[in-house]
């Protein structure tokens, strides 16, 4: 679970404390399960927080908001930082409300002011054309929600030291929103933390040439992300489609092909490092957000650089 | 039953510019219109009206909006549209409020409300601010139960609440009892045409505007005077150099791609 992230932000002196429901993490990458605490004192805490408590089992944003504002009175902390996941940004928000401090959605640059000890957060607004920096001076905690895939997870360090410590939840918080039925999207991973994303837009013609795309990704080892009218036309699943109205991703790798970028499109891809995009059309608005530029027929290009790649 | 959609005036996001020098967004002569998700709440809270009032239950629909004097209009556009009736706060002492100011202000709109509320249902997010922050924190305002990012029109039955919405980790089914908040995607369902009647209905209907003192807001905790955040800088993302074009044939080209990837794109 990623609602608490360690980040550059914290001072030479400052505590950073993790807290945590989970007792294992699924590392992904490695494919295997590590205790939590432990991960997280490797990944940088002074300090983890731990509840094991069945009201947390799921990731309900009413009971983790009573908890969180507990642990907050009690340990009265500067800052606390959540994933900008889906469930971060439900869960921040009753947070804040309930401490009556800021928070900042959604940022993708935090930095201390070393003079004031403000936490500069900086987001992007007006579907990425604006970005503003926003600080909170005088209520605290300060708050932010962070993009996930924005900040590199810092190496592991097994030899580090960290306290452990076990909190407990309220008794008088109970879950009301009633889970009825669940429909988990495939095993894969999400295309919100992919490394590497190819993203195919109208411009590939036609639904026979995903599978171009698909091998694309194979070759790369990348997931498959698609634009909206992809979506609407049934050619991929919702969770595939980036943009606004779906995910903002934040690849390292990024390819766009037959993608033209339509605004609320772009404002899904700002987090990724390098765009490689591929349109015919030369004036196309992708490129205004690409760093490499192909003009030429995705499809063609796609195949030449299956074989380039092999 | 008693529905209050909140809704935000935006600028029409597709015809948003940037004064490069100034920084700000060039608001010149752009009408506004109401948030895209909003409008999907304002549906989703009539086609719960329509459903509630063929069983046999008086329902209506409250619409809410902090904003300028001009805000009016979009309201009674949502009146023509079927809203029952609408509220406008509005007052300088609102200006400038961050979504903690805008929550408080909200509340004590609809603490003012003739009727308690059972449902609440606001946009996912506006698309001028993204924050998503409003619904969530209306819901811890009133300490009701809260769901995100409903994908598709929500089933009242008595009073429970039947929604289907996104997760992290895909999309899920919830029942929660009433007094509830939900937040709605935009392509949960699509806003109806105004009716003739209801065109006819919007320009003699009521639109209550009222001032921070009408509501009973404390004026330290609206408008900036009441928002802990404070923006301190605001600019248009440079780009740190144009794209470079790769240039010839397909092999080519997908040569000179595989060279960078392989470099890690350096």
């Amino acid at each position: 679970m990623s609602w608490t992230s360690p980040s550059s932000c914290s001072r030479a002196r400052a505590r950073l404390s993790l807290i945590t429901s989970h007792s294992c993490i699924q590392d992904r990458r490695r494919r295997s399960s590590r205790p939590v605490p432990r991960h997280l004192v490797a990944a940088g805490a002074d300090e983890v927080l731990v509840c094991r408590d069945a009201r947390l089992a799921r990731p309900d944003a009413e009971v983790f908001a009573h908890w969180i504002c507990d642990l907050a009175r009690a340990f009265r902390p500067e800052v606390i930082l959540y994933g900008a996941t889906a469930f971060g940004r439900e869960l921040a928000p009753g947070v804040a409300v309930r401490l009556k401090t800021g928070l900042t959605a959604d940022c993708t640059v935090l930095a201390m002011d070393p003079e004031t000890g403000l936490l500069q957060q900086t987001r992007p607004a007006f579907g990425g054309n604006l970005m503003a920096t926003i600080v909170c001076p005088a209520h605290r905690p300060q708050m932010a929600t962070v993009r996930p895939g924005i900040f590199a997870a810092p190496a592991a360090d097994e030899t580090r030291a960290g306290e452990i410590r076990y909190v407990t939840l309220d008794a008088s918080v109970a879950p009301r929103v009633r889970v009825v039925d669940a429909e988990p999207v495939g095993a894969g991973r999400s295309i919100a933390d992919a490394e590497r994303l190819v993203v195919v837009g109208r411009g590939i013609g036609s639904k026979k040439n995903l599978a171009v795309a698909r091998r694309l990704a194979d070759a790369l080892g990348a997931e498959l992300g698609c634009t909206r009218p992809l979506v609407e036309a049934g050619w991929l699943e919702y969770p595939h489609q980036v943009g606004q109205t779906g995910v903002s991703v934040a690849p390292k790798l990024l390819v766009s092909l037959g993608v033209s970028g339509a605004i609320q499109h772009l404002a899904g891809i700002g987090g990724a490092q390098t765009v490689i995009a591929v349109n015919e059309d030369a004036e196309a608005p992708i490129f205004g957000a690409a760093h490499y530029k192909v003009v030429g027929d995705c499809i063609e290009v796609a195949e030449a650089l299956i074989d380039a790649l092999a | 039953m008693h529905i209050v959609v909140c809704v935000k005036a935006v600028p029409s996001t597709t015809e948003v510019k940037m004064d490069p020098e100034t920084h700000t967004i060039v608001r010149d002569g752009r009408a506004s219109v109401i948030n895209p998700f909003d409008a999907t709440a304002l549906e989703v809270a009539l086609a719960i009206k329509d459903a509630r009032s063929a069983a046999g239950e008086r329902t209506r629909v409250s619409v809410m909006s902090m904003g300028i004097p001009d805000t009016e209009r979009l309201l009674r556009d949502c009146i023509a549209r079927g809203a029952d009736d609408a509220l406008l706060l509005s007052d300088r002492a609102f200006a400038g409020a961050d979504t903690l100011a805008t929550t408080y202000a909200l509340s004590c709109g609809i603490s003012q409300l003739d009727e308690a509320v059972d449902l609440i249902v606001c946009g996912k997010m506006a698309v001028d601010g993204d924050t998503a922050q409003i619904g969530p924190e209306l819901a811890g305002a009133f300490e009701m139960p809260c769901i995100t990012d409903v994908q598709e029109q929500p089933v009242v039955c008595g009073r429970i609440l039947w929604a289907r919405r996104a997760c992290d980790g895909g999309r899920e089914t919830v029942e929660v009892d009433l007094p509830a908040v939900i937040t709605v995607a935009k392509d949960a369902a699509q806003l109806r045409m105004p009716s003739i009647p209801g065109v006819l209905a919007a320009e003699a209907a009521p639109v209550a505007v009222k001032t921070a003192a009408d509501v009973d807001a404390d004026t330290s905790r609206t408008g900036l005077a009441g928002s802990p955040t404070q923006v301190v800088r605001s600019f248009v993302p440079e780009r740190s150099q144009e794209a470079v074009a790769i240039e010839g044939s397909p092999a080519e080209q997908a040569a000179a791609l595989a060279a960078l990837i392989e470099e890690g794109c350096r």
